[in-house]
């Protein structure tokens, strides 16, 4: 009780002091009006705020890019970050019902890279094709533009990517005479085969099979490696995975788990459950995405060291195909209903700048949307995956582009999940997919 | 006599036959914007076409046909009702046994009694992980037990039915204290010497129970089992969080078609109205279930 009274009284000189700051404050704001209104000044843009929409960021680099730009702006357009919900797919639920309600006053939305084609195609984000020429554009990485693009028009910039390894012991193939990581799935059956006879791994093969997001780009790979698509990259309207080609992908992905290669429990894995077993050292090869290789390091997570393990692109069905991985990362988009455009398209560039890109990568481990950076000496020996892994980086592709895209992600994984937990062989599962792919596409 | 009243004073009357309606209107505006409202909306929103992001046609009972013929909700509609139905079946048997445990004196028996709750203080969201990691294969501790004793062949997580399954066992753990409590506080109105009396008149403790106990149980049982059966009907975080998604229930569906798709928009309508109704019907059952032993009694 007492420290409670003299807790308050204590309190009350800081009240006055605050009271009189605030008149300060409000003293000062009346006077910039003033001057704001008085012809010679350059418009009000002394104070302007711009608000971005950004998921948190454990990396701290995202506060420091925003420090550093409020300090050189200092007087001038000023950075607000609103944080969003981590998980991406209740963001975006949120976000949809927001731009819905007209209730987004966020200047700049930093989303997922299967956003750009839903959010453009409502009018919710702004076409930026005016202020990002072509000449800019092909500065960056291809799929994340490809991503960022809908009906011959740029809605967003790519910030940072995220692309798929094969993550392989390199400690246990040189044991067992293998030279290098497999570049065809038959390979890396062999190779699999071999060690998992010796016992020194349980698992051969690691992939994401539960049934959501993560197994869409699992079997996006299986089918693109096998020279196969899902929608005709020329029409956007026309599901293709009925193809013979897909269709071998598809029934590749199954067959890791049938053999047993790729353990029972696949149908059930996400990204945590395999990077787990992988670093504590009982799996072979693992398909998992960039952003957890930093793990190696920490010795909470791995018991690995950084010599044991090597990254490589994903294998292909035959020999002679093109690797992609699927392209993941964060976009910027413009609020088509913000206020302040220009400015908003000021701190876009900001963001997404060489220098502000090379912060990112070598503080935060991000991979750049940037090719340039690729060939930086810094960012290469920061990030080494920017060396070991960049033709997988390169090569990534965009998942469907679709403005229903929600949709066809859940018909993909109740097909793709039927596939590879054995309840529709791949040809039935394709053909499927095609006519429940064909409905969302053409939104029937 | 009321009649003699009305004539002697007519106007006093009639106003206060306008006032108890006066009284209740804004009782009756509340209920009418919070309650009524937005099922007729629902019910509006199902006969139309409209997505989220235009309105629409109207296109009649379409939407529901859609809904019957989509073997995704069939799947979750049966999902749900085997959930149901077993889960509340078991948790009133045992509900019932744990409640006549902790109703007898024994030393400690506060401390049993807070210890039985504790299950059901858990969020469900937070059991549900947990349970999930359990299990999870290769790493799970039940999913590690259950390979053991031969109960299962393949991942519990992989597979539809063992989920469901799962789902079962993990609803018994959590919601059984719920139950028994609910039980306990009925246990405790049946006077001691009733069963005294049938004690002296040679009753055994069998005898008792079935003719004495659980008859006057009943009630209590009743309204444990609306609780339970409502509950369990809507189930959704524990599907959505230990099922991943991966297994349907009917709530899950709603949201999927309304929160997750652009297109099943009009589908995940039909299918809420369809919850409404049924869980509507239930819930009637039981009221005049209970309605019927009152009047009995």
């Amino acid at each position: 009780m007492e420290a409670l009274i003299d807790r308050s009284a204590r309190r009350r000189p800081g009240r006055t002091r605050r009271f009189v700051a605030a008149v300060g404050i409000a003293a000062m704001a009346a006077t910039a009006a003033l001057t704001g209104c008085s012809p010679s000044s350059e418009s009000a843009s002394a104070s302007k705020t711009i608000k971005v929409l950004a998921p948190p960021d454990t990396s701290g680099t995202m506060q420091k890019l925003i420090d550093q730009y409020n300090k050189d702006h200092s007087g001038g357009t000023q950075i607000e970050w609103q944080t969003s919900q981590t998980d991406m797919s209740a963001y975006f639920d949120q976000l949809r019902t927001q731009f819905l309600a007209n209730s987004v006053d966020a200047d700049v939305v930093i989303g997922d890279v299967t956003w750009a084609a839903q959010l453009a195609d409502s009018g919710w984000v702004e076409d930026l094709s005016d202020r990002f020429p072509k000449a800019e554009q092909d500065k960056f990485l291809k799929g994340g533009m490809t991503a960022d693009s809908w009906k011959g028009k740029v809605y967003g910039v790519p910030w940072f990517n995220a692309t798929a390894y094969l993550f392989y012991r390199k400690d246990l193939l040189a044991k067992h005479g293998f030279t290098a990581p497999p570049a065809t799935w038959d390979e890396l059956e062999t190779q699999a085969k071999a060690v998992l006879a010796s016992g020194d791994v349980t698992a051969g093969y690691l992939m994401q099979g539960a049934k959501y997001e993560g197994l869409v780009c699992n079997a996006a790979e299986f089918v693109w490696n096998a020279g196969g698509d899902i929608l005709d990259p020329a029409d956007s309207t026309k599901a293709v995975v009925n193809s013979l080609d897909a269709t071998a992908g598809l029934a590749e992905m199954r067959k890791l788990v049938d053999s047993g290669i790729a353990p029972a429990a696949s149908t059930t894995f996400k990204e945590q459950e395999n990077y787990t077993q992988f670093f504590q050292g009982d799996a072979l090869f693992m398909r998992n995405w960039s952003d957890f290789y930093r793990l190696v390091k920490d010795p909470s997570v791995s018991k690995l060291t950084a010599d044991q393990v090597g990254v490589a692109s994903l294998p292909v069905t035959k020999a002679g195909t093109k690797s992609s991985s699927t392209l993941g990362g964060w976009n910027l988009f413009m609020n088509a209903s913000g206020k302040n455009k220009d400015a908003a398209w000021d701190v876009i560039q900001y963001f997404t700048s060489e220098q502000a890109q090379k912060i990112r990568a070598v503080d935060g481990g991000y991979l750049p949307t940037r090719a340039s950076l690729y060939d930086d000496a810094d960012v290469n020996k920061a990030n080494p995956l920017t060396v070991i892994g960049k033709d997988a980086a390169f090569n990534a592709r965009s998942r469907p582009v679709t403005p229903y895209y929600s949709d066809a992600s859940l018909a993909m994984q109740d097909s793709f999940y039927k596939i590879i937990s054995g309840a529709q062989p791949a040809a039935q599962g394709a053909s499927e997919l095609q006519t429940s792919l064909n409905k969302v596409v053409q939104a029937k | 006599m009321t009649s003699t009243a009305t004539l002697h004073r007519p106007r006093r009357i009639k106003e206060s036959r306008a006032l108890p309606y006066l009284l209740i209107a804004p009782a009756v505006a509340i209920v009418a914007a919070v309650v009524i409202w937005p099922v007729v909306q629902t019910v509006w929103l199902s006969l139309y076409s409209g997505t989220i992001r235009n309105t629409g046609d109207f296109v009649g009972v379409e939407n529901y046909q859609t809904l019957f013929a989509d073997p995704d909700f069939l799947r979750a509609l049966s999902n749900t009702g085997v959930f149901t139905v077993c889960s509340v079946a078991v948790e009133l048997v045992l509900g019932v046994a744990v409640a006549l445990i902790i109703n007898r004196g024994f030393r400690g028996r506060g401390l049993v009694r807070a210890v039985t709750l504790v299950p059901w203080a858990f969020p469900t969201a937070i059991s549900a992980i947990m349970f999930r990691l359990m299990f999870s294969d290769p790493n799970g501790l039940l999913s590690w037990v259950a390979y053991k004793l031969n109960l299962i062949s393949q991942p519990i997580l992989g597979s539809q039915d063992l989920m469901v399954v799962a789902a079962v066992i993990v609803d018994i753990w959590k919601t059984t204290p719920f139950v028994a409590l609910l039980i306990l506080a009925g246990l405790q109105t049946i006077p001691g010497d009733t069963l005294e009396a049938a004690a002296m008149d040679g009753a055994g403790a069998v005898q008792r129970f079935f003719r004495i106990v659980l008859p006057l149980l009943v009630p209590s049982i009743l309204i444990a089992a609306l609780f339970r059966t409502l509950d369990a009907y809507r189930v959704y975080e524990l599907f959505w969080v230990m099922g991943n998604r991966q297994v349907d229930s009917l709530s899950t569906y709603v949201y999927e078609g309304v929160r997750v798709s652009q297109l099943q928009f009009p589908t995940g309508s039909a299918a809420s109205v369809f919850v409404f109704i049924t869980a509507f019907i239930i819930a009637l059952f039981f009221v005049i279930a209970l309605g019927a032993r009152r009047n009995k009694a």
